[in-house]
Order: structure tokens, then C-alpha cells, then sequence
């Protein structure tokens, strides 16, 4: 080793990855030392910082090519010593001259004044901010005014985020791709229209309403009024997630559905409001969907909103069945009750959407018409290789010996299905088909009925569900 | 044209031949230059020894664009080859890894560089403490006790 020249050690290390190996190396001699500092491009920090300030500045000084920093102080108690804080955010910025993709996990000390020193870091594309209580939509918009390059945004449970003038600037720069906005209670759905022209440039957007908090407002039809119309088109959309969001007809969201050509990846958590029709113009622009996962609130849920046609029904996916050739994964649950919506989805329409579309993953949740006759559909699902039933309870070991037949499936995740039993699983380990197979709090299936059923077995047995 | 393949004579520094096809030869980004700049039919290689220069070729051998009549090109399936080289890297010790190292490097063959660069990371990815690498990769430490203690509080910084 010590016979190479360092372009060729550099090329050695340059393979190793992990941070303790990378630790271990710097330990070793102080010429993978230097080699290890100048490689090093990304750092983990948090509650070991101390203190913060001081060991800041001298990993900034060690590692001078550092571009990805995550601070994360989940798990601090005052007794660890002081967090982070503006100062060390300051420290940061000045110091820490190539830093790219920052993230600010629970940094509880933070204020706008330190979010304000990020916006001379010119080359930030990413950051996220997760927790960050004390941080304003203020704070966000100097960071929006200074930071011409982010790419990525991520804003999740910054409760203190009220305005959203932040929104509106980094709509006119039209430099956002990625935008994640998870439980903020300052900022609804009506806002997102203010994104305006960047709606166009958009490539993934996760947007979760805080449920508990949109229970306690109860829903304000008069707001949703207010709601625009969005007219820009969205083709650049790839994932598209919304969570416990309204979805209210011709507005807002709405609208977004209509216009997401690119779309490949969709995911409704229950999202209250869509109706088939968005659906069916959906797919039939979307040519490239991959993924679709949907989560449909219950009946109990739904009379906030009940002058509106927005259940799902078989319509929704027939359209899919006909339009979506690409689809590979398909997830749907009604977990949100004990019973599926009355004019929901049924076992006919999830039949024609799996002889249709080349499916390899399936998970059915909650989807209580889900039977025998189900599972006989998917002997002919060709490109079936992962399939998951989570209290599908009308599924048993008539329909569970069937697997054996389907042309590719690998791996099976049973959960809290009462019907299928220790005889069903038996029948399936003497095929030998499976690779894997999860089984977790199923009443009938005990831990010695699993044994030899895949190559790979995992069995957990919680049962307090049922009572 | 005619079928015959061309072949070429490589000498090592301790004066080892090996007649290869010229297609293995091609395998080198440096070896092809020196080969289409002199068309000599031998070519001595000072900076690598026989020993190495025979896996060299072996490797190069086993990994030569194979021609098939008709003119579509195929290596030997993927899967195969890297069963293959699993099995090549798994029989060397480090030092004659090292070699092939500056060999790969020197010859300007990337994907034995890239193969025994990794082989080397996998070696340093096993051990379980900066002892250990020591102890395989022969280093002896150039820290005094302070430094040493001061990397290691410096580490604990950084987790994962």
C-alpha cells in the first residue's frame, strides 16, 4: 500500500462509503487521514455535537469539500448540552464553502435569524426542515429571496409558518422541483396555487394536510370557495402525493390532477373530494403512470364535504384498466373504517384492472370484498411478484393455496387476516414457490405453520386488533 | 479478409513473454496506442513484472469483446463473468493486488482497476476497527497517542 501513489489510494478509498469505515481509515495513519478529509462530501450530526458551535467549525475545517449536511437532534434532552443554534447556523454558512443539501432535523434553537444566514449560501439546492418550531414563513421567504439555486424544499411540521409570500417568490423563480409540505398548519391547499408559473417546472410534490388539525377547524366551505382555478399546465410532474387534502371540484388540486401529463407516480391518502371524473382525465393524459396508491376515507369521514359526488367508484378504475399500460404497482386501502364506502369500489373493478394492467406489486388493505374469487384472478396476473393482504378477510385457505399458481410471485405479506390458516400455508411450502413470505397477526397461522413456507420467513403475532 | 487472427508478443520486465491476440491487447487503452503508434511485433512493458503481467492477460483474455461470424458483438454473459472475476479476485493476496493496481493503472485498463480498487475497499469494509485495517493492510500508525485520541473525539461528531 504504501508504494502507491495517492491517486491510486485515492481510488481505493474512494469505494468506501459508511461513516464508521470512513472513521476507521482516518484512524489508521495520517495519510488516509488527509486522503479520507478531502473525500469526505457528507456529514450526520446531532446530539454529539459539543459543543456545537466549536465542533462545528472544526469538521467544517477538516472536511473542506463537505456538500451534504444533516443535523438531527431527535432524542436531545437539555442535559446533552446545547443544541445548534443561529450562531452555528452562521458558522456554517461561512465555513462550509461547497454545502449543497442541508437538513435541519428537529433543531428546536433555530429562529429566522439563523435561516436568514443560509441565504448566503449560494449553492444550497436542497434543504429540509423538519421541526423547526420557531421558524416564521418570514424566515423562509429571506431564504427564498437568497437561495437562487434550491431545487428541493422539504417544510414539515414548522408550525410557526403562517404566511405564505415565501410560496409566491419561489413561484416567479421557477427553479423549485421538488416541494414537500407536510403538516404545516399556516399553509392549506388553497395556497399551493401561488406557486404559479413554477407549477410548470415541478417534478414531485408531497403536500399532507395535519388531520388532527383539519378535524378540529372542521371544514370551511366558504375558504374552499375562495379557492382559484388553477390554469398552468403541469407537465413536468413525475410523483404527485397528497394527504388528508380537500379536493374541491374545478379548483385548486383539482385542477392539478387534470393537467399532470408526466405523472408516473400517485398517491391519494385520504384526500376528500376526488371524484371519478378526476380520475378518468387523469389517466387519460398520464401514459407513464407506474404507481398508484390509494387510501379512500370511510363513509364517517366523508359528510364533511356532502354536496359533492367524490367517491371512487369501478368507473375510476376501468379508466385505469384501459389507459394505464405502465402501471406496475398498485396499493389500495380502506383502512380509514371498519367498512369500505357503499358505492366504492368492488371486486369486479379490481379484477379488470388486474387482467389489464402488468401489475407487479399489489396491496389490498381493509378491501373487505376481497375473496376467493379474487385471488383466482391473479393466476393469470402475469408479472405479479409481490402481493400483500392486510384484513382482507374474506380470503381463506381455499383462495391462499391458489398462490402456488400464480405464473411470478416471490413475495407474500399476509396481515391480520383471520381467514387463511396453518393447513393453507402447509399446502403452499410444499410447492416451494415462495422467496419470501410475512405473516403478522393472523389469529390461525401460528409461528411453526410458517416454517419452511419461503426462503425467507417472518412471523410476528400481535392480536390485540381483534379486541 | 482473411480469417487469421493477428497476434502480438508482450514482454515483461523481468523479460517474461506472452503472445496474445491483438484483441486482448485492446482490452489497454495504453497498449492499443503503443500498438497502432509501432507495429512492432514485440513490445516490452518495463513497469510490469512477469507474475502480473500474466493475470494482466488473463483477466484481458477472459473479458476480450468475443467477434461472433456475422459481426454482432457479445462479451461472455455478465453473470458469468462475474462469478469469474469473484473467483480471480478471491485466490490474490493483497500484495499482488497492489501490483495489479499500478499495472491497471499504468496499462490504462479501468475495469481492473475499478475491480482491484473495490477488492482492496472490501478488505477495509471487513475489519471491524482502524486496528484491524492496520493489522491487514500492514500500515503502521504515525500518530502519537494525543493525535490519535484527538481523531478519535473528532469521530465521535460524526455518526452515522
Amino acid at each position: 500500500m504504501d508504494e502507491l501513489p495517492d491517486h491510486l489510494v485515492w481510488d481505493i478509498l474512494r469505494n468506501l462509503d459508511q461513516t464508521n469505515d470512513r472513521n476507521s481509515l482516518s484512524l489508521c495513519c495520517k495519510r488516509f487521514y488527509s486522503l479520507d478529509n478531502e473525500q469526505r462530501h457528507s456529514l450526520r450530526i446531532g446530539c454529539g455535537l459539543v459543543p456545537a458551535p466549536d465542533a462545528l467549525l472544526s469538521l467544517c475545517r477538516r472536511f473542506p469539500y463537505l456538500s451534504k449536511v444533516e443535523i438531527v437532534y431527535s432524542g436531545w434532552m437539555s442535559i446533552l448540552g446545547k443544541q445548534l443554534d443561529d450562531r452555528g447556523l452562521l458558522l456554517l454558512s461561512t465555513n462550509c464553502y461547497s454545502l449543497s443539501d442541508l437538513t435541519l432535523s428537529y433543531c428546536t434553537f433555530i429562529t429566522d435569524v439563523g435561516i436568514r444566514h443560509l441565504s448566503s449560501c449560494t449553492k444550497l439546492s436542497s434543504l429540509k426542515l423538519n421541526f423547526a418550531p420557531r421558524v416564521t414563513g418570514c424566515g423562509v421567504l429571506s431564504l427564498a429571496v437568497g437561495c437562487k439555486k434550491l431545487r428541493r424544499f422539504h417544510l414539515i411540521r414548522c408550525l410557526n409558518v403562517a404566511s405564505v409570500e415565501w410560496l409566491e417568490y419561489f413561484g416567479k423563480l421557477e427553479v423549485l422541483e421538488e416541494l414537500c409540505i407536510k403538516n404545516c398548519r399556516g399553509v392549506g391547499e388553497g395556497d399551493l396555487i401561488k406557486l404559479g408559473t413554477s407549477w410548470s417546472k415541478l417534478r414531485v410534490l408531497r403536500f399532507e394536510v395535519d388531520a388532527n388539525y383539519r378535524n378540529m377547524e372542521a371544514y370551511d366551505q366558504l375558504a374552499v370557495e375562495r379557492w382559484r382555478k388553477q390554469l398552468i399546465p403541469c407537465e413536468n410532474l413525475v410523483e404527485l402525493s397528497l394527504v388528508n387534502c380537500v379536493i374541491a371540484p374545478g379548483r385548486g388540486l383539482a385542477c392539478v390532477l387534470r393537467k399532470c401529463k408526466s405523472l408516473e407516480k400517485l398517491h391519494l391518502d385520504m384526500c376528500i373530494g376526488v371524484s371519478d371524473s378526476d380520475i378518468i382525465s387523469l389517466v387519460q393524459g398520464a401514459k407513464h403512470l407506474r404507481s398508484i396508491s390509494l387510501r379512500v376515507p370511510s363513509d364517517f369521514t366523508l359528510p364533511l364535504l356532502n354536496n359533492v359526488a367524490m367517491r371512487l367508484t369501478d368507473e375510476s378504475l376501468n379508466a385505469i384498466a384501459q389507459h394505464c399500460s405502465k402501471l406496475e404497482s398498485f396499493k389500495v386501502s380502506f383502512s380509514d373504517g371498519e367498512f369500505p364506502s357503499l358505492f366504492s369500489f368492488t371486486l369486479q373493478g379490481i379484477i379488470t384492472l388486474i387482467k389489464k394492467c402488468p401489475i407487479r406489486e399489489l396491496s389490498l388493505d381493509h378491501v373487505c370484498f376481497f375473496n376467493n374469487v379474487g385471488m383466482e384472478s391473479l393466476c393469470s396476473a402475469q408479472n405479479l411478484e409481490i402481493l400483500e393482504l392486510v384484513q382482507c378477510q374474506e380470503v381463506s385457505d381455499e383462495g391462499l393455496v391458489l398462490v402456488s399458481q400464480f405464473p411470478s410471485l416471490t413475495v407474500l405479506k399476509l396481515s391480520k387476516c383471520l381467514g387463511v390458516t396453518d393447513d393453507g400455508l402447509r399446502a403452499l411450502a410444499n410447492t416451494r414457490k415462495l422467496e419470501k413470505l410475512v405473516v403478522e397477526d393472523c389469529p390461525q397461522v401460528s409461528r411453526r405453520g410458517v416454517n419452511g413456507a419461503a426462503t425467507s420467513v417472518s412471523f410476528r403475532q400481535d392480536l390485540s386488533w381483534m379486541y | 479478409m482473411e480469417n487469421e487472427k493477428k497476434m502480438i508478443t508482450l514482454k515483461s520486465s523481468d523479460d517474461v513473454t506472452f503472445e496474445v491476440e491483438e484483441a486482448v491487447v485492446l482490452e489497454s487503452q495504453f497498449l492499443s496506442h503503443l500498438v497502432q503508434d509501432c507495429p512492432a511485433p514485440e513490445h516490452k512493458i518495463k513497469e510490469v513484472t512477469g507474475k502480473i503481467l500474466s493475470k494482466v492477460v488473463e483477466y484481458c483474455e477472459k473479458h476480450v469483446v468475443v467477434v461472433v461470424d456475422g459481426g454482432d458483438s457479445s462479451s461472455s454473459s455478465g453473470d458469468d463473468l462475474k462469478k469469474w472475476d469473484d473467483k480471480f479476485i478471491k485466490e490474490m493476496d493483497l500484495s499482488t493486488v497492489y501490483d495489479l493496481i499500478a499495472a491497471a493503472n499504468y496499462l490504462n485498463i479501468q475495469a481492473l482497476l475499478d475491480l482491484m480498487c473495490q477488492r482492496v475497499a472490501d478488505v477495509i469494509t471487513a475489519c471491524k476497527d482502524h486496528k484491524e485495517i492496520r493489522e491487514t493492510l500492514g500500515i503502521v500508525s504515525d500518530y502519537t497517542a494525543e493525535e490519535e485520541a484527538e481523531v478519535l473525539k473528532e469521530n465521535e461528531w460524526a455518526f452515522d
